[in-house]
């Protein structure tokens, strides 16, 4: 059944809700934006065709209060909720409240939403249609003997992790079968110190790994297509930084092996909409991947994918929402050029990336794509995501893009508030990155190379120079308009 | 004439040779440099074989300071002067150890305080940070209210010492 939408209520903020509503008004559809008091200033408070203020309080009162912003609605006739990423975009809870309200949610079903957030339900039914995962044993069997078995099987190096896991406590990384027991033992006791339970699991050991994943799209009629990969190996503290595609990793071959087992994965839970399988790439085994996750919404870095397939993702959710079918079919997409895209983030990268704060006096002057939630005279505040914008450039080959990023950085200066741009210069500047060597641990093993270095003589003359001019008046242009209103002020009276 | 400018916190010496509507000339690090404005963002660089640089830079005057991105680095440049009568009103001071909200304040000015009492708490990176009073003395600035945001490295509170 087709329907048509006619008003979109954006469940987000910030440089998403902009972006969605860029295709809206493409499509002629109305849209209702939300935000916070403190927000006010902010682009995307009012860029809606109706807005409505959320007023000041906790998350959980305003973004995240999910009869709130569904009341909001019905009292203005919504037809449809975008939610974004992040906040209620991966919340089955949310979409099957939406739903029950006649309101569609863009994305897939609540269903495919609780399988895929769900860690171990998902791995199951991956290992039911014969996806890969990474090679592991996460059984209840707990005897040393039989563990050391299992990590003989994977082959080592193996990673021993609590099972109750997280923040590396109860973890060891295990490089043959000689110290399998004594690690094991070690593993044990810290995670019964630090969990108070002594389980582990063990996984094989991935020393290279590559974070890459595929971009996919389904409609409500059985089509189910990828738009090709992503590469977001160059990660901060799990936080993705620079993103790319075509990823500098894959050749065709691997590339179309990838795309399938994501069609596969699409086509088995039945999906709709835009969604990512993520995997990791083994650096060491030629061709080796895993699955990692599937995120059921639309990802910050989906413009790489726009840049190089020539396709609007948030036109093509909507189209998939509205019930119709996927405008193309596998075989009309290509992949051409390459893009990349670079986070820019509100912090201190040689300080410990400490988030920083302050007003924005000038955003920028580029003709880049660039997608943020700030204009000029913004302030920067701790109470969101400390990230700015996100730059988008385009090229033909890898090199121009890269070329065409350092240029975009370049007008893109933030300036008020310290940012990661310089430290992102370094990134694409260097020598592993340029030679396409990017490995989710890049930026800690090239940490000493990724230090600033002495700023020359040049440019300090030239911040010098600004001081100077900013403080003297500029040459006094004589011009034909002298005659402005404000000549005839003298002698003016009320 | 010498000038003394605070160059993202570096002192740096220049001689200042002109510095009016034609634009600016001073000499640093062995080198004489002169620049003018050119509309925009841009400076023009008279170089030393006379040929004209053109140069983009964004600028921004905010209060004594300028803001200047060179390339994809940012300068923030103030005279030194200005920098350090800023700098001895820090003394007493007790600075935020990053940027954060402040959360709740125990004190307000001309309160007496003992060494090692609460005077305020910040919460930054999801921790509160409780702000103390290092000596016995009164408090002669707080310029913050409860849920104010702040940079890291400002002065919260300034104190006077009891003699």
């Amino acid at each position: 059944m087709k329907l048509k939408l006619q008003k979109i209520l954006i469940a987000n903020r910030g440089e998403i809700a902009l972006r969605v509503i860029r295709s809206c008004k493409e499509l002629g559809i109305k849209t209702v934006t939300l935000y916070t008091d403190e927000e006010i200033d902010l682009p995307h408070a009012l860029a809606g065709d109706e807005s409505v203020c959320l007023g000041s309080g906790a998350l959980s009162d305003t973004y995240l209060a999910q009869d709130r912003i569904i009341k909001i609605c019905k009292d203005l006739n919504v037809d449809a909720i975008h939610p974004g990423y992040g906040f209620l975009s991966e919340n089955a809870e949310f979409c099957r409240k939406v739903t029950a309200a006649g309101i569609k949610f863009i994305g897939p079903s609540p269903e495919s939403m609780i399988l895929m957030g769900d860690k171990t339900g998902s791995k199951r039914k991956m290992e039911e249609i014969k996806i890969p995962l990474i090679p592991g044993y996460h059984g209840d069997e707990q005897e040393p003997s039989f563990l050391k078995k299992e990590a003989d099987k994977i082959g080592y190096p193996v990673l021993v992790k609590a099972s109750a896991g997280g923040g590396g406590k109860g973890m060891r990384v295990v490089a043959s079968s000689s110290e399998f027991l004594e690690s094991l033992a070690a593993a044990k006791r810290e995670a019964m110190n630090a969990f108070g339970d002594e389980r582990v699991l063990i996984e094989k050991y991935i020393q290279n790994p590559r974070h890459i994943e595929i971009q996919v799209m389904s409609d409500q009629h059985g089509n189910h297509t990828h738009l090709f990969e992503r590469e977001c190996s160059i990660q901060r503290r799990h936080q993705k930084i620079v993103e790319e595609s075509p990823s500098p990793a894959l050749d065709q071959t691997l590339r179309t092996k990838m795309a399938e087992v994501a069609i596969r994965i699409t086509s088995s839970i039945n999906y709709e909409g835009a969604g990512t399988i993520e995997f990791i790439l083994d650096g060491d085994i030629p061709g080796a991947f895993y699955f990692l996750e599937m995120n059921t919404r639309l990802q910050v870095e989906h413009p790489v994918t726009e840049l190089v397939t020539g396709l609007d993702l948030v036109k093509l959710q909507i189209a998939v929402a509205s019930g119709e079918k996927l405008p193309y079919t596998q075989a009309d997409l290509v992949q051409r050029g390459h893009a990349l895209e670079l986070r820019i983030y509100a912090e201190d990268p040689d300080n410990g990336f400490l988030p920083s704060i302050g007003t924005i006096h000038q955003v920028a002057e580029t003709s880049a794509r660039l997608d943020t939630g700030y204009k000029d005279g913004n302030k920067v505040t701790i109470s969101f995501d400390p990230m700015l914008a996100k730059l988008i450039v385009y090229g033909a080959t890898r090199d121009e893009a890269i070329a065409s990023a350092l240029q975009a950085l370049k007008e893109t200066p933030f300036l008020g508030v310290t940012t990661n741009r310089d430290y992102l210069a370094r990134i694409l500047t260097h020598e592993k990155f340029v030679e396409g060597e990017t490995f989710t641990h890049f930026v800690a093993t090239y940490a000493e190379s990724l230090t600033p270095k002495d700023a020359e003589d040049g440019e300090i003359a030239l911040a010098v120079a600004s001081h100077f001019l900013m403080n003297s008046s500029p040459k006094v242009v004589s011009n034909a308009n002298n005659y402005s209103s404000w000549s005839y002020l003298t002698g003016f009276r009320l | 004439m010498k000038k003394n400018l605070i160059i993202n916190g570096n002192e740096v010496e220049v001689d200042l040779i002109k510095n009016d509507s034609s634009g600016v000339k001073f000499s640093f690090a062995g080198k004489e440099w002169s620049f003018d404005h050119a509309g925009g963002n841009a400076i023009f660089e008279t170089t030393s074989n006379g040929s004209s640089k053109r140069h983009n830079i964004f600028k921004h005057k905010h209060g004594t300071q300028t803001f200047a991105a060179v390339g994809t680095r940012t300068f923030k440049v103030e005279d030194a002067i200005v920098s350090q009568s800023k700098g001895s009103a820090v003394s007493g001071g007790m600075v935020s150890p990053m940027p954060g909200k402040i959360l709740k304040l125990f004190k307000k000015v001309n309160d007496p305080v003992k060494a090692g009492e609460t005077i305020l708490v910040m919460e930054a990176m999801k921790m509160k940070h409780a702000i103390k009073a290092p000596t016995d003395g009164s408090i002669v600035k707080l310029d913050f209210l409860e849920g104010d945001q702040v940079d890291g490295g400002v002065v919260l509170v300034e104190l006077k010492e009891n003699s």
